[in-house]
């Protein structure tokens, strides 16, 4: 039995979904916003996590789960919670399933894609980035300071530095420009990131199952992922990734712990590519939408295949 | 320049500091407070390698390259600590520092109890059911748990084994017990672990940051050589 968890509305889980029915494979579904339907009631005995879990009418022994694909918002921000009080019986029971669902995640010998400790290392970007170098890819200058002088010196070495969050809240990544220079002050209230801007075409890289499956995104914007805010509609193309390149990209997914894996990489005009960051939930039904590329049947095999 | 990392109200590792101190480890005490107020950061990662260079308000150094050995109690920073920020902002703000701290961690040099695990700062924390799966593969009795129990209570009196560094101190214990510890330890990637056990060497809970002033002179002697990497 595969399990899928999150909400099947959501395009990711729906490409997983269809797939799985394509392959005549079994599965069930824990739809985050029927969690007041759902219940998981978890044992251990003899060192083996074990337990029921209830889909409305449907009972599932974790036992029988083989492997699970986690697609899961953040729990409090459901809209059915919208409204309801800290310490609601509703918003209490929401969390006691989510909690309960990550205990057995965590320690269940079926193949789960991913566990949210594996996930963890993007909380920390630079964290992140010291570990895709130890797997043998490089990534940009990146300096964190709350200094001002030291962005400067940085700046003129570099010519041309974006900045971006360190942590796994998303934002917009902007290029320092001289516009910037006079508020570039406040950091002093709380270190920031800045990375040299380097210049290349970006591919976003979805590895799974041994596969990796490579996205050249053709844009002008600095941060593709919101150049339409900006008029820059952005290129996808499927392309060939050079062997060396998709076995280190296969290795640092493996090393990360994730079953599946969307690295940012930026491949220079000339030399070895830079990763700027390995997204352990990616949202590849976007580029599948527009290329075609397999990923989510690449899922489904991989799930299938536990 | 060996380092305990700490929030100032840890009373155990200010009581590791004092003994360790007398045991010749200079340990330089630094808080999560000294942290969030730092004068300067400076934290490179360039041409592959990383580096962090802080300066706190009363004037010290820390380089990570010139620490040697660090006891790692980091918690969480502190939102109240964020000077200026607005209220908007603090969440945010509190995740930057965090994401920027676990970064910092990781450049420090071996030895490091504990290292950073993300998302905690200083070795894993499983829940209890967790634990319960992670002791019994390392060869640890466990009792049945069903969900919605809480742990088992943890009188003072309750034994408690220290792994620290591969060594297992504590209490006479058999030789099972402590081969499972230390398999423990090992298993969850925690050099320096607490481990709680019932009637019959019953596992009962384990923390990566134990009361240390439980392990007494016996856990010191194991700190001071494991940060001064004689294992």
């Amino acid at each position: 039995m595969i399990l899928l968890c999150g909400i099947p509305s959501e395009r990711p889980l729906e490409l997983v979904a269809t797939e799985l029915e394509d392959r005549g494979a079994p599965y069930a579904v824990l739809n985050q916003r029927r969690f007041a339907e759902c219940e998981l009631t978890l044992e251990v005995v003899a060192g083996e996590m074990g337990g029921l879990l209830r889909l409305g009418r449907r009972a599932v022994p974790v036992a029988d789960v083989s492997a699970a694909y986690v697609r899961l918002m953040d729990d409090r921000a459901l809209p059915e919670l919208r409204g309801v009080g800290p310490h609601a019986h509703l918003r209490t029971r929401c969390r006691a399933l989510h909690e309960a669902l990550d205990q057995w995640l965590e320690v269940t010998p079926a193949r789960v894609v991913n566990r949210t400790s594996a996930q963890a290392s993007n909380g920390s970007k630079p964290y992140q980035s010291q570990l895709i170098v130890a797997a043998g890819l490089r990534v940009p200058d990146t300096l964190i300071t709350n200094d001002p002088e030291a962005v400067l010196a940085f700046r003129a070495r570099h010519r041309r530095v974006v900045y971006k969050s360190m942590s796994g809240v998303r934002s917009i990544v902007r290029e320092l420009g001289e516009e910037d220079l006079p508020r570039l002050e406040r950091i002093r209230w709380c270190p920031t990131q800045f990375q040299e801007r380097v210049q290349g075409t970006d591919v976003r890289v979805h590895c799974v199952g041994g596969e990796a499956y490579a996205t050249a995104v053709r844009s002008s914007a600095t941060d593709y992922r919101y150049g339409h805010q900006d008029g820059e509609e952005a290129r996808l193309e499927a392309v060939a990734l050079d062997d060396d390149v998709a076995q280190l990209c296969l290795r640092l997914t493996a090393t990360l712990g994730l079953e599946l894996a969307g690295l940012d990489l930026r491949m220079p005009p000339d030399g070895d590519p830079y990763c700027f960051e390995v997204n352990p939930s990616p949202a590849f039904s976007y580029y599948e939408d527009h290329t075609g590329q397999p990923v989510a049947g690449a899922i489904a095999r991989h799930l299938a295949a536990a | 320049m060996p380092l305990l990392l700490c929030d100032a109200e840890d009373a155990p590792a200010l009581w590791a500091w004092r003994h360790l101190v007398g045991r010749g480890v200079a340990l330089d005490v630094v808080t999560s407070a000294d942290l969030m107020r730092a004068h300067r950061w400076e934290h490179r990662l360039e041409g592959g390698t990383a580096r962090a260079l802080v300066e706190l308000s009363d004037g010290r150094t820390i380089d990570t390259a010139e620490v040697r050995g660090t006891l790692n109690r980091l918690t969480a920073p502190r939102a109240e600590l964020l000077g200026r920020a607005v209220e908007s902002d603090r969440d945010y703000a509190v995740q930057e520092v965090w994401a920027m701290w676990m970064s910092w961690l990781h450049t420090l040099p071996e030895p490091v109890l504990n290292r950073v695990t993300p998302p905690s700062l200083s070795g894993p924390w499983p829940s209890y059911p967790q634990w319960l799966v992670h002791a019994s593969e390392a060869g640890l009795r466990t009792a049945p748990w069903a969900g919605g129990e809480t742990e088992p209570p943890r009188p003072h009196t309750a034994p408690m084994l220290f792994v620290a560094a591969g060594a297992v101190v504590g209490p006479r214990a058999p030789a099972s017990v402590v081969r499972g510890c230390r398999a423990l330890s090992a298993a969850v990637g925690c050099a320096l672990l607490g481990v709680w056990f019932g009637p019959g060497w019953t596992f009962a809970g384990a923390t990566a940051q134990p009361d240390l002033r439980r392990g007494g002179r016996a856990l010191v002697d194991v700190l001071a050589n494991a940060l001064r990497g004689l294992e």
